[in-house]
């Protein structure tokens, strides 16, 4: 995990007692890590009782891109308390910073797994049975078949996520070739489960 | 069920009461070939040539021949039946029994090419797949997100259209748990009546 | 006896060989099962002997194979006898010694060492593979109760079972301000640091929240201007600083048109206030120019003023005075005297003074660089403490590792109970020996004590008829009854020495005949009759199979 020389000074902001008392300082952490979950939470920002705006801006930039870029590498408690440390913060703010950090690790780990380009992602199927009976090119045809439809969700051309689906038509050998295909799939799931 | 032939095509047909044995063996042929791969001139103009013939005459024996074993085809004649059709006709005895048999030795291959001409819907040809672990991305370096991909090959009008989709494990459960109980459905007691009764 | 035998059929179970559960004696095992485990037994012994597992059904080479794994036996030095009838007519008692043979000659299991720290790979596999036995775990879910398409399996564990809720990269730039380490400096530069933002993240609002947004400053010190401006993603931008009441544009071109026209009216208003304030600055500077050169004339005329004043005052007092010359001459080289006199003195006191101050400026010189050194030693000590913490820390945190990864292996390891069971077992047998070699050495005792006391006795009726003898031997020649007695005990000593030969050679013969009653039972249980009807039978067909081969052959 690397951090950028911004982002060390506005954290060594936080270590300065005569910048952040450890009332404000909790207050900003706090808002912190409220705000990554609560909309507008950081309009309290400007009620933290600060020296200047633009410290109170910096520091408050910093630790944010901090949380997320450690949540992102996954950083242990280790290499944030050294980061930490460098920063000449105490260990009683350090110790803050790591309980919030570990409250709400997953949380931002799962917004920023949001992140990413995917396939269209099967989440569920329906499926109906036919018997066809007969039809324009053909009489007496009295076979069933199948229509499939895989319900998928993907990501829009705009960005934003959608349901789809798949649709299509299957013999019943045609189906039997399918699901012998996804059983081998999902034994060999299981094989690499068991760790072979 | 018999064959409902109207004039002008037993007109056509009337060619193979002039020819041999051997020729209509050939016209067999050619009209089986002309199912599969579409008309071809070339063809004609050369059993024209050879038979001395009308090249229209030729053609229309051709057409007639195949529509005779379409028909046949669609409704599912048995041997019996279509010979019958085809007493109609004042055929040999030995052309009419080739015909027929003709039509015994290739019914299957026929009715699954008139099956498929009825599909507008995509149809499923084949799956491949595959296993992936997202093991970091951009924003999240350490992770292990299995994925399965699976490409699916559908057709339509002749015409591969892959289409590829993921999956997790569960969902890939999921999808082939209830596949196979619509697999199993075939074998219910429902559908068995079902079939037994249509049929 | 049956543990013995439910070792051996485990053991050879595990070499692969193909036994009932039913078959739990070496009593059972057919004479197939026998020759299987003897050739498993000798292959992963000797894993380039090439033997068939298989009995073949011609009797010649059924001798074959049997004396072929006799000799292997005896090759890897097994002591008893053996021949190919104790593979095909088995005898438990032999076959058991063999297997016992066997089985403890048995190449022991390299034992994998697994404390090696396992590689990087590994350790991805690894972790694939739970958390894919994890997921595969889960029941199925719909998708509209996984919120994001995300799973949550425990409140701190989720995996991604959709895609809704998954966007692309968005970044935008965060403009903050730099060099601002003393709050109080007058100076405030901006530049743009790139601060990655995840946007779609609840984040964003606050780059639209009012304390960034329109939060220009504008500090004119030194006449400059200086700008914080916030700049964000345009889709999300609110302008909260016209309120909540206001309407919200109908559209967003609206808004943006506006915003632009408001932005621009704004640039050009700023425009023209920096090009008022440029010229005044200019202005500025002129009259601040012209006021310094008038100042600098000022002190320059003054300076002279000083100069001639002073001219004027020592012209003054020379001519004062002039009129009384010698006397003030006089006065004048005394004052001059005296005033060098007072230097001396002034110099002596100024040395006495400096030398102790000198050297107190020394030592604290000293004393000062010492400290300095001390504490860069501290700063260097302390650096390299962090270091090994570090470097602990790595360490105990690979250990931790390795030790989560041994105990899921430990727990994945099936347990084998036989080797419990085997163990409790071997212990029981042990105490079970202790507790006999006690009662052993009892009885060994008691066999002691009852001879030291046939000794005793044997001695002491020794010495009684010495005695008694002598007594009556000494009467014998006076009375002739006393001689009859002392014939008679002659005969009673003599009768009860051959008595107690007697007893004697019986107990020995006693003990001759156990011995030889257990070594017939052994014989016995060799079967030695049965066996050589088979082998002289085995002889038989050999020679009849051989016949008829010879018959084939001239035919």
């Amino acid at each position: 995990m690397q951090v950028s020389k911004e982002v060390l000074e506005g954290i060594s902001l936080l270590g300065d007692v005569t910048v952040f008392q450890d009332d404000v300082f909790k207050q900003l952490l706090d808002l912190v890590f409220e705000e990554v979950f609560t909309p507008l939470a950081c309009s309290k920002l400007l009620s933290v009782p600060v020296v200047s705006p633009m410290v109170l801006k910096k520091a408050h930039a910093a630790v944010v891109t901090f949380a997320f870029d450690a949540a992102k590498w996954n950083a242990d408690n280790l290499s944030i308390t050294s980061i930490l440390e460098d920063c000449k913060l105490d260990s009683d703010r350090i110790s803050n910073f790591l309980t919030l950090y570990d409250k709400n690790k997953t949380k931002m780990q799962s917004h920023l797994s949001n992140v990413g380009s995917y396939r269209p992602h099967i989440v569920d199927v329906d499926w109906t049975e036919h018997y066809v009976i007969k039809s324009s090119n053909l009489e007496r045809i009295s076979l069933p078949s199948y229509i499939i439809s895989l319900k998928t969700e993907s990501l829009g051309q705009d960005g934003s996520s959608n349901s789809d689906s798949t649709q299509f038509v299957c013999t019943l050998e045609q189906l039997q070739d399918l699901v012998g295909q996804l059983k081998d799939a999902v034994k060999s799931l299981e094989r690499i489960s068991q760790g072979q | 069920m018999f064959l409902i032939l109207d004039e002008e095509h037993k007109h056509h047909l009337n060619f193979f009461t002039t020819v041999e044995p051997q020729v209509a063996k050939e016209f067999c042929r050619i009209s089986l070939e002309f199912l599969q791969n579409g008309s071809n001139a070339k063809v004609y103009q050369n059993v024209a040539q050879k038979l001395g013939s009308n090249l229209e005459t030729v053609k229309h024996a051709v057409e007639g021949l195949m529509r005779v074993l379409s028909e046949a085809c669609k409704l599912n004649l048995s041997e019996m039946e279509l010979q019958d059709s085809l007493s109609i006709l004042d055929l040999q005895e030995e052309i009419k029994q080739e015909i027929v048999r003709w039509y015994v030795d290739h019914t299957v291959e026929l009715r699954s090419a008139l099956s498929s001409l009825n599909m507008n819907l995509l149809q499923y040809s084949s799956l491949e797949w595959r296993f992936d672990v997202q093991i970091a991305s951009r924003c999240l370096r350490q992770q292990v997100t299995p994925l399965i991909i699976l490409k699916l090959d559908l057709c339509k009008d002749g015409k591969k259209q892959p289409v590829v989709l993921q999956t997790d494990p569960c969902n890939l459960v999921h999808l082939t748990e209830t596949l196979e109980e619509a697999l199993t459905e075939v074998k219910s007691q429902h559908t068995r009546r079902m079939m037994r009764n249509i049929k | 006896m049956e543990e013995v035998d439910h070792i051996i059929t485990h053991t050879l179970k595990q070499l692969g060989c193909d036994i009932d559960d039913e078959v739990r004696r070496l009593h059972d095992f057919t004479t197939e099962l026998v020759v299987e485990g003897v050739v498993r037994c000798l292959q992963q012994i000797l894993p380039d002997k090439n033997l068939s597992s298989h009995v073949p059904p011609s009797m010649a080479a059924k001798y074959r194979l049997g004396s072929a794994l006799a000799e292997a036996c005896t090759e890897l030095g097994y002591k008893g006898e053996i021949g190919y009838q104790t593979f095909l007519y088995s005898n438990d008692s032999e076959l058991r010694k063999i297997f016992i043979f066997l089985i403890e000659k048995l190449p022991k299991e390299a034992e994998k060492v697994t404390d090696e720290p396992l590689g990087k790979s590994d350790l991805l596999n690894r972790a694939i593979a739970e958390e894919l036995s994890r997921q595969l775990k889960l029941p199925w879910l719909p998708n509209y109760c996984k919120p994001n398409g995300l799973r949550w399996s425990s409140p701190n564990k989720w995996h991604r079972e959709g895609c809704r809720g998954t966007h692309a990269l968005h970044t935008c730039n965060l403009f903050v301000p730099r060099d601002i380490t003393d709050s109080n400096s007058k100076v405030v530069q901006v530049s743009h640091c790139h601060f990655w933002v995840v946007t779609n993240l609840y984040l964003n609002p606050l780059f639209a929240s009012s304390v960034y947004l329109d939060f220009i400053i504008i500090s004119s010190h030194h006449a400059k201007k200086y700008f914080i401006i916030f700049m964000q993603d345009e889709k999300n931008i609110e302008v909260p600083v016209t309120g909540p009441a206001l309407k919200k544009p109908d559209t967003e071109e609206d808004l943006k048109s506006r915003r632009e026209e408001e932005l621009k009216t704004l640039q050009s208003e700023v425009d023209e206030l920096s090009r008022q304030l440029e010229q005044l600055e200019l202005q500025m500077k002129q009259y601040n120019a012209s006021l310094q050169q008038i100042g600098e004339q000022i002190l320059c005329e003054e300076a002279k003023n000083k100069e001639l004043e002073e001219i004027y005052k020592l012209r003054k007092r020379t001519f004062d005075l002039l009129p009384d010359a010698d006397n003030n001459l006089k006065k004048l080289q005394e004052v001059v005297e005296a005033s060098g006199q007072r230097l001396v003195v002034l110099a002596r006191q100024w040395e006495k003074h400096r030398a102790p101050l000198i050297e107190q400026y020394r030592h604290l010189k000293e004393l000062s660089s010492q400290r300095l050194s001390e504490t860069q030693r501290k700063l260097e000590e302390i650096k390299s403490l962090r270091e090994k913490m570090k470097d602990c820390a790595d360490e105990a945190r690979s250990k931790d590792d390795l030790y989560k990864q041994l105990l899921a292996e430990y727990e994945r390891l099936t347990k084998d109970v036989n080797r419990s069971a085997y163990t409790r077992r071997i212990i029981e047998i042990l105490a079970n020996i202790k507790k006999q070699r006690e009662e052993i050495d009892k009885v060994l005792i008691d066999t002691k004590a009852i001879q030291k006391e046939i000794n005793q006795l044997s001695g002491k009726l020794d010495r009684t008829f010495t005695v008694t003898d002598e007594l009556i031997f000494r009467d014998a020649k006076k009375d002739e009854a006393v001689r009859k007695a002392y014939k008679y005990l002659a005969a009673l000593h003599e009768n009860c020495s051959s008595l107690i030969q007697t007893v004697e050679e019986t107990g020995t013969i006693i003990r001759e005949i156990r011995d030889l009653e257990d070594q017939i039972e052994q014989e016995s249980q060799k079967k030695v009759a049965d066996n050589l009807e088979r082998i002289t039978a085995d002889y038989k067909q050999m020679k009849q199979e051989n016949s008829s081969l010879m018959t084939q052959l001239k035919a």
